[in-house]
């Protein structure tokens, strides 16, 4: 049972819940018979457009987040007290 | 406005999204470049925020009183600076959390060299499998070897990898031993009696819940060799060896479970759970939560993942198997856990320790099996039943703690004085593992090196929480199938709550007190009752 724990965690402050039993449903790869992604029914796949509904989109909001990372830093420096407020509050 | 919430929330939402798209289909590149972009800048953020927790740590109490008092808003941090409080006295000098700080990096080289040894070094090594042709053994191929491939080939997948595994042992004993003395000099230094302090006191949980678990264990393990020596019995094998121990006992069933029985099966198993619960459990199957089948490239095993302001996410591999019906409950366990905690909680709770993380997806799972368990029309199919639930508590409760009690072991030895060695490692796992199974089991050679090859050891004192995890949600499934009053409340209450309470005083007001061993004990019972009677049903001939 010793690979159960073979997953590796992308731990960020994200949550992520590994299954216990994760290469319990691991299937032989035979060759030719895994279907394509786009032969499954929409209906059995998630939908991550949920969360952005294209890449532009994600990377509008990675162009947001990229600034305001890179501009912590000084806003550190020069004011750490009132960073830590604004961060929390 | 709470920069940081929106922050990470946007930050998360980055990642995950590139993630996610990532595992649909590893052979396009595109998604894999967005998740390198968006760790690289995470990275980068990580780094710019990390001063807060030490600033906060700083301040004194009465500051911290007056901070909470001057700024209203941030009334919900309270637990959190509270909490910080409590750990103050393992806090040292500025100068000294300084010196650790930068200790840090330096402190991962055990388990960085382990993990380059591990995943990119050692190769499993190639077999003949059982139609005569060359096999790449990888771990998910090992697993299903080993339930129903030939005896040859079992032993030959065993023998192959503990080889591989032999070449590296020289590295494996001293990395576990440079693992152990980080532990014992981060708890040294902050002023612990030992590791295991140290490292429960992260969430607050006392030691009793560790040594309880493996005492109560260690008063009860005959129902597992009976088990050992049922296995050799049903195999008729005059030698049972490690390799012999996954294979399922008794009469194969094929019995298949199309997806859409599976859901089926799933909202009336688990109908005891309430009605809430089962209409958020039906819209979240319909809504897009789920990625069912297997395709071409796509990520392995399954998994439940989301952010703040996500729906939840599943990853399946569903191929009509009882195991696919079992980890769906599971994962719908995290994820319902997961989307009422999203709700109910302030960002910077809303996730879980792992103390309290394995308990909704394994209570979906007991109510589910318990369920299965009455209906069962026949035979063959209460043995596969019976096997599955029978595995899953050897491998999610015994297993568990059996690592936990070689891990208590090992960090007792050093923290006496002792060195680690390659034989003091085999000899010690070799006793343990011994004194679990029981003596009709026979150990080869080289199967003493598993306490070399678990990558958990490298995160001290983790695993024997997915035994507690096991047990409380034993307890708390089989209160909700006895339709006990209150319960669906009380259980609703715990599925809403994340880190905003210690793990253990969530549980505690579950019902379930992980300082006493009356949850252990109960699923220690279970067991030997299944036990029972899968040799009751096995004799029937
Ligand atoms: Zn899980």
């Amino acid at each position: 049972m010793t690979h159960l724990f073979k997953s590796s965690l992308k731990s960020l402050s994200v949550l992520m819940m590994i299954a216990l039993l994760l290469l319990s449903s691991f299937a032989f790869a035979d060759d030719g018979k895994i279907p394509q992604r786009s032969d499954i029914d929409d209906q059995y796949k998630w939908k991550v457009e949920d969360i952005y509904p294209d890449t532009e989109t994600w990377e509008k909001d990675f162009e947001i987040f990229k600034t305001v990372s890179a501009n912590l830093n000084s806003l550190r420096e020069n004011f750490p007290s009132q960073l830590l407020i604004s961060l929390l509050s | 406005m709470k920069l940081k919430e929106e922050l990470e929330t946007i930050g998360d939402n980055l990642y995950v999204y590139a993630y996610l798209k990532a595992d649909e289909d590893n052979r396009i590149s595109e998604y894999q470049e967005l998740g390198q972009r968006i760790g690289a800048v995470y990275a980068q953020y990580s780094a710019a925020t990390s001063f807060i927790e030490p600033e906060l740590l700083a301040m004194s109490g009465e500051t911290k009183q007056n901070f909470l008092k001057s700024t209203p808003e941030l009334d919900e941090f309270r637990f959190y600076l509270n909490d910080l409080e409590r750990q103050k006295e393992h806090i040292l000098s500025q100068k000294e959390e300084e010196l650790l700080a930068a200790a840090g990096p330096m402190a991962q080289t055990a388990s960085t060299v382990f993990n380059m040894i591990d995943n990119a070094d050692l190769k499993l090594g190639t077999i003949i499998d059982d139609e005569g042709k060359p096999l790449d053994l990888t771990w998910g191929r090992y697993s299903r070897i080993m339930e129903e491939s030939s005896r040859e080939v079992r032993q030959a997948a065993n023998d192959t990898v503990q080889v591989q595994y032999l070449k590296y042992v020289n590295a494996l004993a001293a990395t576990l031993s440079g693992s152990v003395k980080k532990d014992l000099f981060f708890a040294k230094a902050r002023g612990y009696e030992d590791c295991l302090s140290y490292s429960l006191d992260g969430n607050n949980i006392s030691t009793d819940v560790y040594y309880n678990l493996i005492d109560a264990v260690n008063a009860n393990l005959e129902p597992l060799h009976k088990l050992t020596a049922l296995r050799k019995k049903i195999l008729k094998v005059d030698t049972l060896y490690t390799y012999d121990m996954s294979v399922p006992l008794g009469p194969k069933s094929d019995k298949k479970y199309s997806y859409e029985e599976a859901k089926e099966m799933l909202l009336k198993g688990l109908a005891p759970m309430g009605d809430t619960y089962i209409k958020d459990f039906d819209k979240g199957l319909s809504s897009g939560w789920v990625d069912v089948y297997e395709t071409e490239g796509k990520g392995t095993g399954a998994y439940s993942w989301g952010t703040y302001s996500s729906h939840p996410y599943i990853m399946m591999n569903y191929t009509d198997r009882l195991d696919d019906v079992f980890t769906l409950a599971h994962e719908m366990g995290h994820a319902m856990n997961s989307y009422y905690t999203n709700s109910h909680e302030p960002f910077q709770y809303a996730g879980h320790a792992l103390f309290t993380a394995e308990v909704a997806s394994t209570c979906n799972e007991a109510v589910l099996m318990k369920f299965m368990l009455e209906r069962v029309k026949n035979k063959e199919e209460k043995i596969a039943l019976l096997n599955h639930y029978i595995n899953q508590i050897k491998g999610t409760f015994f297993t568990q703690v059996m690592f936990a009690e070689f891990e208590l072991a090992i960090h007792n030895h050093v923290e006496n004085g002792g060195a680690i060695s390659v034989d003091y490692l085999r000899k010690t796992y070799r006793d343990i593992y011994q004194k679990y199974y029981g003596p009709d089991l026979v150990i080869p050679e080289n199967n003493d090196l598993t306490g070399m090859k678990i990558s958990h050891f490298y995160r001290q004192y983790y695993v024997y929480q997915y035994a507690t995890c096991y047990a409380a949600a034993q307890m708390l499934s089989q209160r909700i199938i006895d339709g006990e009053e209150g319960i669906l409340d009380t259980y609703q209450q715990f599925l809403n709550t994340g880190t905003s309470k210690y793990p253990v005083d969530i549980l505690k007001d579950a019902g379930v007190d992980m300082t006493q061993p009356e949850a252990v004990n109960r699923t220690l019972q279970l067991f030997s009752d299944l036990v029972d009677e899968m040799e009751k049903l096995l004799s029937e001939g």
